[in-house]
């Protein structure tokens, strides 16, 4: 049987040409590559010399599966040639079926305070670019905007391998996709080599494989000004981290500013009490849902967070410092601990 | 084109991804690597098929999802029960520099 192969295009926001650190520089016995790639920063760092290109091309391959199957700024993704045939089934690969499962879990675990269904929204905002074109176009218009169609209405068949997208629909895998690339990708590097490996991606952070002595070491900060001298660094042995913040992807409107984060009942971007969350959890992607989740649900992020118990650190607006389940207290922070937090030093 | 067919293309499609990525990738990095990275970049054998590390959960049904996991023995990627997992050690405030960083992006 002829079978019609879909045409591949090279994936046009991979650069794969990463600048490849051999040194020690952090003291431990780490070396590490860093590249961008999807409109954003990426870093692998293992804890073997001569694991690392092999961990870097693990790496990159992964990233060239999530752009090829879930961008929503690519005519010619998986995504959306799904979206293309709106209201009709779908036979997709396992690559976007992942995603697609992770996305309608974490909406359902939030009560969809992260909701997949925000591409309409993130596009009448003005966000219908990646974000380097954006920041180049100047500023978007002001459309009246609306809540989001829900999760609810993207239906996945696991038996048949399809998905359902209702006519009209996007879908916007940004609060979790980036993080689920980060889990698989330091999960396949770590496999394949044996050695440990940190994949960030944007800052969202997986680990795999044995860490190195004394843990992987992680500065905390809030917008892409880290490295001063008051930023915290901590360490973790295993699973992830995530930090979403309003402070980043902001770009000008009509009336304002707008950021990437969305508020599903609203379609307008959040507008609450926390301007940076950071989460730490088994997964990257766990992290990256409830730090996102955090920012939506304002308030009752404390709650939310406490329930699991998550370590976590959120700074208010008025950059006051909270800290949940055993996240370290930072000396120099305006800082109060949490509700119900678990072990706060 | 019949369902068959579309799963085949969806296949292919995923093949075409790998093989595309790992030629094109490693021949990047072993020229930025030379020597002693072009060693530890051929090592990597390009299998015929890639297969996802994220194969779903069995038993999922329509908008029925349960927790995904990916199927690497890893211990930062075991399953997650069908609820968000706290890590097995909180994070712990250290004085050494860092190795990455964790922003807005």
């Amino acid at each position: 049987m002829k079978v019609v192969e879909p045409a591949i295009n090279p994936a046009p926001g991979v650069s794969p040409e990463p600048a490849i650190n051999e040194q020690a520089a952090t003291g431990m016995p780490v070396y590490s590559a860093a590249w961008t790639a999807l409109g954003t920063s990426v870093q692998v760092v293992a804890t073997d010399r001569h694991d690392l290109s092999a961990a870097v091309a693990e790496v990159q391959e992964e990233l060239v599966l999530v752009d090829v199957s879930t961008s929503r700024f690519r005519a010619d993704s998986e995504l959306s040639m799904v979206e293309a045939k709106g209201g009709s089934w779908v036979d997709i690969s396992e690559t976007l079926f992942d995603y697609i499962e992770v996305a309608l879990w974490a909406a359902r675990l939030t009560h969809g305070a992260v909701d997949p269904t925000v591409g309409n929204a993130l596009c009448l905002l003005g966000y219908d670019l990646d974000f380097d074109l954006l920041e180049k176009r100047g500023p978007a218009g002001v459309f009246r905007v609306k809540p989001v169609p829900g999760w609810e209405a993207v239906r996945l068949d696991a038996s048949g391998m399809r998905m359902q997208v209702p006519d009209g629909v996007h879908i916007d895998l940004g609060a979790t996709a980036k993080a689920r690339c980060a889990d698989r990708a330091a999960a396949r590097a770590a496999a394949l080599t044996g050695s440990g490996v940190l994949v960030s991606l944007g800052g969202d952070i997986a680990t795999a494989g044995p860490a190195p002595a004394g843990g992987w070491t992680i500065e905390v900060g809030e917008g892409p000004e880290v490295g001063s001298s008051e930023d915290l660094v901590v360490a973790i042995r295993s699973g992830g981290m995530a930090t979403s913040s309003i402070t980043g992807r902001r770009w000008a409107r009509g009336d304002g500013w707008a950021h990437h984060l969305i508020d599903p009942a609203t379609g307008l971007s959040t507008d609450g009490p926390w301007r940076t969350v950071t989460v730490a959890a088994n997964r990257c992607l766990d992290a990256n849902i409830a730090s996102t989740a955090a920012l939506v649900m304002g308030h009752s992020a404390l709650s939310f967070l406490g329930r699991y118990p998550l370590p976590a650190r959120l700074v208010a607006q008025d950059g006051v410092v909270t800290t949940l389940a055993g996240w370290p207290r930072e000396p120099n922070a305006d800082w109060r601990r949490g509700p119900g937090s678990i072990g706060a030093s | 084109m019949s369902k068959r067919a579309k799963q085949n293309a969806s296949i292919i499609r995923d093949e075409q991804v790998g093989v595309l990525a790992r030629l094109t990738r490693r021949v990047a990095i072993a020229s930025s690597l030379g020597v002693a990275g072009l060693a530890g970049v051929m090592a990597v054998s390009i299998p015929g098929r890639h297969v996802s590390s994220g194969a779903p959960a069995s038993g999922a049904t329509q908008n029925s999802v349960s927790s995904p996991s990916l199927s690497s023995s890893s211990s930062s990627t075991a399953s997650s029960g069908g609820d968000l997992q706290a890590p097995t050690q909180a994070p712990t405030q250290v004085a050494q520099a860092p190795m990455a960083q964790t922003s807005a992006s």
